[in-house]
């Protein structure tokens, strides 16, 4: 049988005193052998310990902090306190009520929409005050983080090939203060990747993907476009921004993996505006390099293509498409502004069926 | 409340509670989730603080209940603290010959992260009104556990269950109850036989997982030589061909652009792939059934970490054991994936009320007298140091 009467340690000691309460309109008296014991003025309880089902609550005083009054029965509880002051009743100050997670709910989703924007606006202002040179050297971390991910490949010939392409369009970029360094890997994911500082990874699947020079050319020159803008830099510094706030959200060690799955959601994607930006710049580096922006949707259409037929190539272009959102709204863009597909090669076929075969070995 | 005996029945023996229930726990996280989010993460501090709180003040001895007296305040300033310290750190680990003794720092860190979040816990830890204490010094501690890790290397792990011990006698010596010090004599010779039955089962479950992944690499290294030699007569063969090639003429290109010609071979690695995948899925499985069989030393450890300590005349018992510790590993890792993350706090919790119930405690509970000592203000830089070396005790 659990005894119901109220308990009062004094803080000193850890014995505890069964006691009898008696309450006034300003005061609660603390009794122990009919004599009191101490008096708590109302204005200075507070609850040390919510009340909880079987194991009842705790009130404590502020003039004493280590004191407390151990009560069993929710009624006495209660009595108590209502006559405490608001801020007092309870040691928390929301109370986890449904209809308050549903309020605060509804807030964290307004907040959500109102710190992606902010966030982005910042990184650009962050992005724009980092000098050349550190990009220059973040540029060469992450382009080691991306080879120990993606083998890098020695094959000197389409290095060669894929560098004949990119000098084509390297000269209208002349005033510009990056200029493309490329590098070749190993993978079967048809993509390639602007890097902070210049460097465009190219993967040999999309090069064993790609139907015609023209469709590499596009593709480098859309690349070239977030170079040109500092896009992967950005977007860098926006995943280091999402990285602290997510890394604060989870740090109450509970939600860990629904943080980190937010997190990669976020740093997945360049945003919509930036991908429409690269587009248009590739496709007017294209046509001044003698290009036809129709390689880039091309090779656009076939990803649209792909993510029809998940049984087939979806997977090929998944690295893609995870990358790039919106192909089918950038094919329509890219053909109603340029209609033809003619080009002038710089490879021989031979060349370029070599270049297909990159990696290869 | 009193449980059946297995001390001398002298003793009355009573038994530790959790009463914490999952619907609240798990509201208190959306709370602190949601919470967190509009505040952009700051309030995380205030949101651990009333988790601890909720977790600590659940736990019942007889009818008395822990108190949680740490604040959100005192975590937040020391993640501040912590900060200047962690972040130097984490850019030292990044920089060449710099990052060796930046290592070794970190490594420092991560071994007395138990004996920082310890110590600030349990200076804002209650029960019956009176503060717990963890007194000693860092530096000593740290001394103990680098020692202690170098023995356990150099004897390749047979020294771990002495280590383990000692660690812990250092822990459990400075640990006090108001002006009461708890006292603790241990025998890691009563570990041994576990201890190494379960490190031979680790270690071997290793190696057996090792062997697919060294085949997949052996293959691998055997097809590389293989290909190099092709692609050297290949590329002679090219240049040949477009040389003879050498200006791209119109009629190589249809009329979309796209050279006329053959489609390009299948991928040749997708086989390699295949392999080395089935490789480390075999390793990690292997490996996994092996950390799972050291759950057994885990729960002996506990066991013997009780059954040593001592405070005043009361003392301690757990029946931990490490079937139960699976069992409650698994089904926890299998909540947390089928909840995506959010059941997370209920395996905490879960965890939390396993520990707690094997608990008993021996001895006359109402007649401990301990008087409240001086307040040690530990601050939460410690604990969020810890916090940042990944040790965060599950709460």
């Amino acid at each position: 049988m659990i005894d119901l009467s109220p308990r009062f340690l004094d803080g000193e000691t850890s014995q505890s005193q069964k006691v009898k309460l008696s309450m006034t309109e300003q005061s609660l008296i603390i009794k122990s052998d009919n004599q009191t014991q101490v008096l708590w003025v109302y204005s200075k309880i507070f609850v040390k310990e919510d009340w909880s089902g079987s194991i009842g609550g705790i009130f404590g005083f502020k003039d004493s902090p280590d004191a407390g009054l151990f009560i069993h029965d929710r009624k006495q509880f209660d009595h108590i306190q209502r006559k405490l002051h608001s801020r007092h009743k309870a040691t928390y100050i929301v109370p986890t009520q449904f209809r308050y997670l549903f309020l605060l709910g509804l807030g964290a989703i307004a907040a959500g929409f109102l710190l992606f924007p902010l966030l982005g606006h910042l990184s650009s202002f962050v992005t724009y005050l980092i000098p050349y040179k550190a990009e220059n050297k973040l540029g060469d971390l992450v382009l080691d983080e991306i080879s120990k991910e993606f083998e890098p490949c020695e094959d000197k010939i389409a290095l060669e090939s894929l560098q004949k392409i990119s000098n084509r369009l390297i000269p209208p970029l002349k005033n510009q203060k990056i200029i493309p360094k490329l590098s070749l890997h190993e993978s079967r994911e048809a993509n390639a990747f602007s890097l902070p500082g210049g460097h465009i990874a190219v993967l040999s699947g999309f090069l064993a993907d790609a139907k015609s020079e023209n469709e590499v050319a596009a593709v480098l020159a859309h690349e070239m476009g977030h170079m040109i803008k500092r896009d992967s830099l950005e977007v860098f510094v926006q995943s280091q921004g999402m990285s602290l706030i997510i890394s604060l959200i989870s740090s109450s060690g509970s939600y860990g993996g629904m943080a980190e799955f937010v997190s990669f959601m976020q740093g997945m994607n360049y945003s919509r505006k930036k991908e429409f930006a690269a587009d248009e710049f590739g496709t007017q580096l294209l046509i001044k390099s003698g290009y036809s922006p129709k390689g880039l949707s091309a090779f656009l259409n076939r990803v649209e293509e792909g993510q029809k037929n998940w049984a087939g190539g979806a997977t090929k272009y998944l690295q893609f498409l995870s990358t790039h959102p919106e192909t089918k709204e950038r094919i329509d863009r890219i053909e109603g502004a340029h209609k033809s597909g003619a080009y002038r090669a710089s490879l021989s076929p031979a060349e370029f069926k070599r270049l297909q075969r990159a990696c290869q070995g | 409340m009193d449980a059946p005996l297995n001390l001398p029945s002298k003793f009355p023996v009573t038994q530790m509670h959790y009463n914490g229930t999952w619907g609240q726990i798990l509201k208190l996280h959306l709370m602190n989730l949601f919470l967190n989010i509009i505040t952009i993460g700051i309030y995380s501090f205030w949101g651990k603080t009333r988790i601890r709180r909720y977790m600590t003040s659940h736990i019942t001895i007889g009818q008395d209940r822990f108190e949680y007296t740490g604040t959100g305040k005192e975590l937040f300033l020391g993640w501040l603290k912590a900060l200047l310290i962690f972040i130097p750190l984490l850019i030292c680990l990044s920089i060449p010959i710099i990052n060796i003794p930046a290592f070794i720092a970190f490594f420092g860190l991560l071994s007395i992260a138990l004996y920082l979040a310890l110590r600030y816990r349990l200076s804002r830890t209650k029960w019956r009104g009176i503060r717990f204490n963890l007194a000693g010094s860092i530096k000593e501690y740290f001394m103990i556990s680098i020692k202690r890790t170098f023995i356990n290397i150099v004897t390749l792990g047979w020294k771990i269950p002495k280590s383990d011990i000692i660690r812990w006698s250092y822990i459990a010596n400075h640990m006090s109850y108001g002006d009461l010090k708890f006292s603790y004599e241990g025998d890691d010779s009563r570990l041994r036989k576990i201890h190494l039955m379960t490190l031979s089962i680790l270690i071997g479950a290793v190696l057996v997982g090792l062997v697919p992944l060294i085949g997949s690499g052996v293959m691998k290294g055997i097809e590389k030589i293989e290909k190099s030699a092709v692609q050297n007569e290949q590329s002679q063969l090219v240049r040949g061909v477009a040389t003879i090639e050498a200006t791209s003429s119109p009629e190589a290109y249809d009329e979309d652009g796209y050279p006329k010609g053959d489609e390009v071979v299948a991928d040749p690695n997708t086989g390699f792939e295949k392999s080395i995948f089935i490789g480390i899925i075999a390793f990690y499985a292997l490996f996994g059934l092996g950390f799972i069989g050291r759950l057994w030393y885990q729960a002996a450890l506990w066991q013997e970490q009780m059954r040593g300590l001592r405070l005043e005349g009361l003392r301690f018992k757990s029946d931990v054991i490490g079937k139960e510790l699976a069992w409650l590993l698994i089904t926890n890792i299998l909540l947390i994936i089928c909840t995506l993350g959010i059941g997370k706090p209920i395996a905490a919790q879960r965890t939390l009320r396993y520990y707690i119930t094997k608990m008993r405690i021996g001895g006359d509970l109402e007649g401990l007298l301990a008087k409240q000592d001086k307040a040690h203000e530990k601050s939460g830089m410690g604990d969020a140091l810890a916090a940042d070396v990944g040790f965060d005790m599950g709460m």
